[in-house]
Formats: C-alpha cells, structure tokens, sequence
C-alpha cells in the first residue's frame, strides 16, 4: 500500500510544481550525460597521453633527421668540392703530367711487380 | 589614369658625410643617386626605410670637396640638384687614375660605367665579344650566345645598357657533369690564351678578357659555362632554371646598336632565369640575390679562384726591406731566395742584390706591377701565382723544383689571408721546391695551430726558431709499404 503522505506529497507536487517529474528526468539524463562525458574525457586523456607520446617520439625524429639532412648537405657540398677536385686533377694530369707517350718513359716503374692490380 | 599613383621626383634634403638625407613619395623603387648630373649609384629605397641613403662603402675615400647631388627615378627626370660641400676643398670627384668617371657597381665596388665611356667603347666591346666568340666556336666547336646583362640591353633597349661595363657571353656544354663541365671552362681558358687574350679566370666556369685602349684598361669581356642537368639550365655564376636544351639551342640572334649578335633561342627565358619574372622593367639598383639551392652548386662546383684579390689590391704594401728579409741574408743560406708573397717587392730586390737570384710569386695585381718595377736590373723574377689554384701552384712549383738547387722561402703576409685549400697549397709548394734542400722561414702569427700536422701532410717539418717557424723536407723514411 502506498504511503499516503507521499501519495499526497507527490499530489501537491503535481499541483504546485508541475515540472517536478521532467525535472528529476532530466537530472537522471544529466546525470547519465555527465558520466558518458567523464568517461569521453577518460578515454580523451588516454588518447592525449598517447599523442603527446608520439609527438615526443615525432620531434626526436624530426631531430635526427635535421641532423640527418645537414650532415646529408655537408657530404653533397663535399662531393661537389671533390667533383671541383677531380677536374683539376685531371687537367693536370692530362695537360701536365702526361701525355706519357710524349716522354721517355721509365720502364722500370711499370714493371709488373710494382704495378697496381698485378 | 585611374588608380595609378603619382610620381614624384625624389628630393635631397641634407648631405651629410655620412648619408643623405631625402624625401620621396611614393617611397619605393629604384632611384640613380646623381653627381655633378652624371649616375654616381642605385639604391632601392625599401632598403633604407628612415629617409637615410648612407654613401656606399666604396665611396668613403673620395668623399671630400663640392658638387652637385641629385636623385632621379629610371625614367624620369632628376630632382633639384643641391650643392653639397663635403670640405677639404675641390671638386667632389670619383675618378680612376686616368682621371676617368667612376661608378659604384652592383658589387659594391667602384668601376667603370658604359654610360660615362667615350662613344667608341661600344664598337670596340662588341667587336672584342666577336672576336672572343669566333674563336670559341672555331676552335672549341662551342656556340656561345650574349647573356646577362648584355642580353638584358639588346632586348630592352637594342642596346648596351649605360650603367654596364662590359659584355657577357656564355654557352652550353655538351657536357653534364660539373666536372667535365669545369675540365672543358680549363681549356676554353687555354684556347683562349693561345689566342692572345689577356685571361683572367675567376672560376673554372668564369673567365674575363681585358682590353685596354689608348694605353689604359678600357673593358672586358665576360665568358661564362653552361650546361644542363637534371632539366634546369645551370650557367655561372647565379642562374639555374628549368629548361631544356632547345630552350637554348640553337641560337638566335638580337640586334645591339644596330649589329647582329648571336642569342639564346628563348632570350625571354634567358632573361628570366637571370633577372626573374620582372627583367621588363628597368632597375639600376638590381642585386643579384641568387637562390642557396643554386648558390650552393654553382660556388661548389666551381669554387672562386679570384677571391679577394681586388681588396688586397686595395691593401698598403710596404716599401722598406722587413727585417726578416735581414736576418735570412744573416744566415747565408747559399740558396736562392723563394718570396712567397711578395708584396710590392722590396724584400725580394733585397734578397735578389744579397742572395744573387730571387723569385717574387703573389697574386695581388697591383703589388705585382710595383714588383716588376722594384726588381728591374736584379736578378729576379716576380711571377704570378694564385695559391687557390692547384693547377698554378704545381706548375709553378714543379718549374721552381726542377731548378738544380735548394731555396730559401720567405712565407709573407700570406698564410692568414688565404682559404684552407690555399694555405694547403703554399706548404704543397714548399713540399716541391725544397725537394733540393733549403729551409722556409714563417712568421709564427701566419701559423695556425694544425699548421704543423699540415706541413708533415706535404714531407715536411716544422722546428721552432727564435725568430721564426723554419720548414724543411722531412728526412726520407725507408721502408713504406
């Protein structure tokens, strides 16, 4: 049997606040809505750990790669210098140090056990 | 017409020793800077934002007595001219030692502007261009075109443009590789002086004709190499653009004051990839502001081998004998004297009356002209060498070596002035003209900390003096594998 203090509480209620009844619906959504969302911002931290993780892993890598391309730019600029290089070397060689057929001619020096590859 | 802003002819305020003070509205492009009505230089005003244009460095020692200053907008007329009095008297002049105009450059530097030249010099540029260009094509095979600014002015204005001062050709390798690109620039400069041009080299892909007139330094001509790779057109010393062969080949012609020159096929292309997209408009002002990625190459390929030596032109030499000159004498080495840097060549005139026989070797051209005066009736020779060109230090080591005797070497103002590969080459020189004995004596201040690990790099070692770094051949070791 109802308790008919509450049967009349709920009555008067009904009478004076006729939202009473949506109200405590509402809460009850609320309610539901704010442990959703405790439980999306629960899910969100993990997922921001989780980027900041890889964001961390992302600037070391953009680190060793930076390191990477400047020391990628000293080797180009050291391979440029040497193609630099090797056009000097050979002129020389072609205008200075030979032509060999043009001079006498050390035998000696090329004899096959000095030569390099035998 | 509608929206179009006027133009007003800029106006200077002040002129003052250390800038001038102007107005100018809009405040913007480029604006000639004006003496006595003739063009002294170019700025852009966006470069001096306070109203302020300061005198070009390479002005400073020729600022002193009166003229007039006036600026002007290319294309337009020149503002009010006012009297500017700099004091010590005179007139505020900029001349060369023959009395003729100067100009400051687009480097800065101070030179000779077409503009201010005698009529002829156009007829005798593009006569000397001609003549550089047909022996390029006959002996070389190479189909060399004007570029640069020579281009600029034949297509712009049928003509050399005024504030230019010489003539720029260039061509393309069949080559596309750098180094054969550079081996090929090697013999265009032989080629070249066989056939009676006074060459100077500024890289291997750069090379400058000098003529002179009526007994003085009159123009040049520019000779620059090119070549395709990787589907852009690279040519010294600042243009690598996308383009093809046939972009460039084969040549087409452009008339300049009324005469034929051969041109790029696309010479609009050409002069984009020079000057950008805005190369239309006229801009005196113009810097070259070439791209790092361009840069890059260009200077590493072809490294400068002229660098500096207009400043140490600038540079004052002593006259007197150095008293490490004295004290080499004081040993009495027996050898002939080796002066490496020789300045304007007191000390070598010295070492040649003290020692029986000198060689003077430095690159700075000024010094070396003093040199050869200082040295007449001695027993000496001054030679031209650049230490950043290994080819010039061999030859010039191996002719130096190949002489029956040992030499004492004075190691100049030389060491700290010089780039790594050309420090490295002074001791690969020592390495070669002490083969026969002798000693080279250096000043401790040239010596860099590593300059003894170098040294030991070429055969040699270092031993400290009282007075001085003494270098020998490093005793011969046996036993090598």
């Amino acid at each position: 049997m109802k308790n008919p203090v509450r049967v009349l509480g709920s009555a008067a209620r009904r009478v004076l606040v006729p939202e009473w009844t949506a109200v405590l619906h509402d809460v009850e959504v609320l309610r539901s809505d704010r442990d959703n969302l405790l439980s999306d911002i629960r899910i969100l931290r993990a997922e921001l750990a989780d980027l900041q993780q890889r964001a961390d892993g992302l600037r070391e890598e953009s680190e060793r790669l930076r390191g990477r391309v400047e020391a990628l730019d000293v080797d180009i600029d050291e391979g440029r210098r040497l193609s630099a290089r090797v056009a000097e070397v050979t002129d020389l060689v072609t205008e200075v140090v030979l032509p060999l057929h043009d001079r006498e001619i050390d035998i000696v020096r090329l004899r096959d056990d000095d030569a390099e590859p035998t | 017409m509608e929206g179009e802003i006027p133009v007003t002819a800029p106006v200077v305020l002040a002129v003052r020793p250390d800038v001038l003070v102007i107005r100018a509205d809009p405040y913007a492009g480029p604006v000639d800077v004006l003496l006595d009505g003739r063009r002294l230089f170019s700025v852009r005003l966006e470069d001096h934002p306070a109203a302020r244009i300061p005198w070009p460095e390479a002005l400073r020692p020729h600022l002193r007595g009166r003229g007039t200053i006036a600026l002007r907008r290319p294309g337009y007329d020149p503002g009010a001219e006012v009297t500017a009095d700099l004091g010590h008297g005179g007139r505020f002049t900029v001349t060369d030692a023959s009395g003729r105009d100067l100009v400051v450059n687009k480097w800065g530097r101070l030179g000779r502007a077409l503009g201010d030249s005698d009529p002829g010099v156009t007829d005798r540029l593009l006569d000397h261009a001609e003549e550089v260009a047909a022996v390029l094509e006959r002996d070389l095979g190479l189909e060399p075109f004007i570029t640069g600014g020579t281009l600029l002015g034949a297509v712009r204005e049928g003509r050399l443009l005024g504030h230019d001062d010489d003539v720029d050709l260039g061509y393309v390798s069949t080559q596309d590789d750098p180094s054969a690109v550079a081996r090929e620039g090697f013999e265009v400069g032989r080629v070249l002086r066989r056939a009676g041009f006074s060459v100077l080299r500024h890289s291997a892909g750069h090379l400058q004709m000098h003529f002179s007139h009526d007994g003085v330094s009159d123009h040049y001509v520019d000779v620059f190499a090119g070549f395709i790779r990787e589907g852009h057109w690279h040519q010294l010393f600042c243009i690598r653009h996308p383009a093809r062969r046939a972009d460039l080949l084969p040549r087409t012609t452009v008339t300049i004051a009324g005469r034929r020159m051969p041109a790029p096929a696309d010479v609009e292309l050409a002069l984009e990839a020079n000057y950008g997209p805005g190369w239309r408009v006229p801009d005196p002002a113009f810097r070259f502001e070439t791209p790092l990625a361009t840069r890059r190459r260009l200077e590493t390929w072809f490294p400068g081998m002229h660098v500096d030596r207009e400043d140490w032109a600038l540079r004052p030499e002593r006259d007197d004998v150095s008293a490490r000159a004295r004290r080499v004498v004081a040993l009495e080495p027996g050898f002939p004297a080796l002066d490496l840097g020789c300045g304007a060549g007191a000390d070598t005139a010295f070492l040649a009356d003290r020692l029986g026989r000198a060689v003077g070797l430095d690159w700075n051209e000024i010094a070396l002209a003093r040199a050869r005066t200082a040295v007449v009736g001695k027993n000496a020779d001054i030679r031209s060498v650049n230490f950043r060109d290994l080819r010039a230090v061999i030859r010039s080591g191996a002719r130096l070596a190949a002489e029956e005797h040992g030499w004492v070497v004075l190691v100049g103002r030389l060491l700290t002035v010089l780039d790594e590969p050309a420090r490295d080459n002074v001791l690969r020189m020592l390495g070669m003209v002490l083969r026969r004995g002798g000693l080279a004596v250096v000043d401790p201040g040239e010596a860099s900390p590593r300059f003894g690990a170098q040294a030991l790099r070429h055969g040699l070692v270092v031993e400290h003096a009282p007075h001085w770094l003494e270098v020998r051949r490093a005793p011969a070791t046996v036993g090598a594998a």
